[in-house]
């Protein structure tokens, strides 16, 4: 009694299992699967995707932007309900090629010996014709004909005749399979780089050094420069960048637009660039004579903190700091930048007479000589112009499911190759003493493209026939 | 020199636009006698178009040819080459597939139309201006990419036009009625198989168009994938092609269902390639693919 209900408990858990398995191994339901993932693409594809919540509301209205953030359609694509459809789609790629393979491999690797004629004759392309010979010269000079098309061979000795068993492109039966694996690496390349990957974004200016986000070692900008068409649309961004790990350089690469730089899995790409705000490279000074306000000698210039002795003087100027549009809060007195732009360029300048500082103050490049630069003095400082620092803006990435991805790419181009363009090709042919002399039965199909193989079936009928020439 | 330049370049441009105007309007003289050979059933008349076709296909080739030696570089950067490069390749394409074919016109009907439609729209709304190649656009994987591309775009074409006319043709012929289209009972399914074999075909060139995008994104914004608008209406369209795949593998659907998914394909795969520049701008969704010009 008792062993009974454990019997028919058992058998329910594998009905259910079966059921299951059904279900998951139906062609129709990756059919629905993917129409409902085409679907629900199309929808984001036309709600804007990973804005926040005000910009839905604005969009939308209150209501309907409610619904949109409570399904999850403004960033679909990292839903949890996106993600049950991919591993719907999974499972029912699995459960279906794990499902479909066995039977796959019994016929591939199925060899048939000794297949009688009445088989033969119900195969798609058969033919019979009788020669005039020895069965085992037949045999012998059948089978080299079959491998001169390229077919692998195996044949047996029957009491009164031979068999011979040909095929080619057994490969091409898994190609599927090997386009269903390849399907699935993708997605998990996919979901690997969506939980573990990484972006992020840095910026560097010229001769600066910054840590790598998320990573252990430092990048260091060398040079950010733009190449130009004689026509003067912008060619390429181009940025010289140098990896420092442990305090050593370990290697330079000019990286621009698809061309990255890679260390350590981190990759960084060209994003976008400017002109820093805070730091220029050099400053274009000149000296005047305050009272006749000429100018004395050769305008010079003065790099970033490279203190420089005016020739001819014994002043010697410091340049400490730079804004790029200065402002100036009266209640706080507190100098600040108004904006990154570069509308009000002023420098700090230190000036030493000798070795003593005398002065410290700001130069305007729009407002020369307003202030009295150099106190105490004949000489006044101008500011002419300046070059300014670049820096560059850059996409950092960290993506450790790549690489599956790639493979997955592979593979499902070594699977289409498979499945497109290799076909199974199996031959039978029986070879019989008779009355009239020998019978050939031959017979043959493929699993698809059947007009490719009627065409090539024929044409190795006529050729064996032309050899004894039957019919002539 | 710059002024010579400029001169030289405008010459050029005329020569071209004036050349385009002409096969723009030959597409349209062929589509017109393919319709005139579906009204009046006459083989000369389908002869004439399918040779007008021909000749066609011929000018437009040495156009784009003109053009690529003029930009020294592939002939479909902006929009408006790339209308052009798929009216060429969608018609060129047909002309291959349907060599064989004995009296088969039909087919030309929906080609010619998309050929003139995509010339008319280059000419009439895109700049036919010859721009450089603009950063992101240096890339190993430009031409690759778009050559794959539009390759499957110009099969899928061909496929869905054969495809309605099997499912136009085909009823008339189950009743009886013979259609007098060059397609009879005998050839009709050898006519539809085509359809498939182009999918099968042009499914892996829209795989492989698919892969080269993407190791262009990795290079080029790093990241392989976007859910950019015209990646993901790509996947919509190897989504429909897949299913149309599968469901030539179930009897039962190998009819109507799979004939509504290869037409469904086509119109996806157009969404691919020109609905999501009208949807961004409809919806002003900002996309990376699409064309500036």
């Amino acid at each position: 009694m008792k062993k009974n209900e454990i019997e028919s408990n058992q058998t329910i858990i594998d009905k259910a299992g079966n059921k299951i398995w059904n279900f998951f191994s139906s062609l129709k339901l990756i059919i629905t699967v993917f129409l409902t993932l085409a679907v629900v693409s199309i929808i984001g594809t036309v709600i804007e995707q990973g804005k926040p919540p005000d910009f839905y509301t604005k969009e939308y209205g209150e209501k309907i932007a409610h619904y949109v953030l409570s399904i999850g359609f403004h960033d679909m694509y990292h839903s949890w309900w996106f993600l049950i459809l991919l591993a719907l789609l999974a499972a029912n790629i699995i459960v279906c090629t794990i499902d479909r393979f066995p039977q796959k491999w019994e016929t591939a690797i199925e060899k048939k010996y000794g297949a009688e004629p009445r088989f033969i004759k119900n195969l798609a392309n058969s033919a019979h014709f009788t020669v005039s010979g020895d069965v085992h010269d037949i045999k012998i000079k059948v089978a080299e004909r079959l491998k001169k098309k390229r077919y692998k061979i195996i044949n047996a000795d029957a009491a009164d005749g031979a068999s011979i068993y040909a095929w080619k492109g057994v490969i091409g039966r898994f190609g599927s399979d090997v386009t269903h694996v390849s399907l699935i690496l993708i997605l998990v390349g996919a979901i690997i780089g969506n939980f573990w990957g990484f972006r992020g974004y840095v910026s560097i200016n010229e001769n600066d050094a910054v840590n790598a986000p998320q990573a252990d070692f430092k990048v260091r900008l060398d040079r950010f420069w733009i190449d130009y068409y004689n026509t003067g649309e912008v060619k390429q961004y181009n940025s010289l960048l140098t990896v420092i790990d442990n305090n050593k350089e370990i290697l330079t690469k000019q990286i621009y637009v698809n061309e990255p730089l890679i260390y350590k899995g981190t990759w960084f790409y060209q994003s976008n660039y400017g002109v820093a705000y805070d730091r220029i490279r050099e400053a274009q000074l000149i000296l005047k004579n305050k009272k006749e306000n000429k100018q004395i000698g050769e305008p010079f210039k003065v790099k970033w903190y490279e203190p420089f002795k005016i020739p001819g003087t014994n002043l010697t100027v410091n340049l400490v700091g730079f804004i790029s549009d200065f402002g100036f809060d009266e209640k706080t007195k507190q100098i600040y930048a108004r904006s990154l732009e570069h509308n009000n360029p002023a420098i700090a300048v230190v000036i030493y007479d000798g070795d003593k500082p005398i002065s410290d103050s700001w130069l305007f490049l729009n407002y020369p000589d307003v202030f009295a630069t150099i106190p105490n003095s004949d000489y006044n400082l101008t500011f002419m112009g300046y070059s300014g620092l670049y820096y560059t803006g850059l996409s950092v990435n960290n993506d450790p499911g790549t690489n599956i991805v790639w493979i997955g790419s592979i593979l499902m181009t070594v699977g289409f190759i498979f499945a497109f363009m290799i076909f199974h090709k199996r031959i039978w042919v029986n070879i019989k003493r008779g009355e009239n002399g020998v019978d050939i039965y031959m017979g043959g199909m493929i699993n698809k493209n059947k007009i490719l193989f009627e065409r090539e079936f024929s044409e190795l009928v006529e050729s064996l026939k032309a050899k004894w020439e039957v019919g002539k | 020199m710059i002024d010579t330049i400029l001169a030289r370049d405008s010459f050029l441009l005329s020569t071209e636009l004036r050349l385009f105007w002409l096969v723009a309007f030959l597409y349209g003289v062929s589509l017109f006698l393919h319709i005139a050979y579906l009204l009046t059933k006459k083989n000369s008349v389908g002869k004439a178009a399918a040779g007008i076709l021909w000749g066609v296909v011929v000018v437009h080739a040495g156009m784009i040819l003109f053009r690529t030696v003029e930009a020294q570089r592939a002939p479909f950067q902006t929009l408006y080459e790339s209308l052009s490069w798929f009216a060429w390749s969608a018609s060129i394409t047909y002309l291959y597939v349907g060599r064989k074919w004995k009296d088969i016109y039909l087919p030309g009907i929906p080609v010619t139309i998309l050929a003139m439609g995509a010339s008319l729209y280059a000419l009439l709304s895109r700049s036919p201006a010859v721009e450089p190649l603009s950063p992101p656009l240096q890339s190993w994987w430009f031409e690759y990419h778009v050559i794959l591309a539009f390759l499957s775009y110009a099969v899928f074409v061909v496929s869905c036009s054969i495809e309605i006319v099997y499912l136009l043709i085909k009823p008339c012929l189950k009743k009886g009625k013979s259609s007098g289209y060059g397609l009879d009972l005998n050839n009709i399914e050898a006519f539809h198989r085509t359809s498939h074999k182009l999918v099968l075909f042009g499914f892996p060139l829209l795989t492989f168009g698919i892969f080269s995008g993407a190791a262009w994104a990795n290079d080029a914004w790093g990241r392989y994938w976007s859910w950019d608008p015209k990646e993901t209406w790509s996947l919509i369209t190897w989504t429909v092609f897949a299913m149309y795949l599968h469901s030539m593998t179930i009897p039962k659907w190998q009819g109507n269902t799979a004939s509504v998914f290869n037409i469904l394909g086509f119109i996806c795969m157009m969404m691919t390639f020109l609905g999501v520049n009208w949807l961004a701008k409809l919806l002003g969704i900002p996309s990376l693919h699409v064309y500036a010009v």
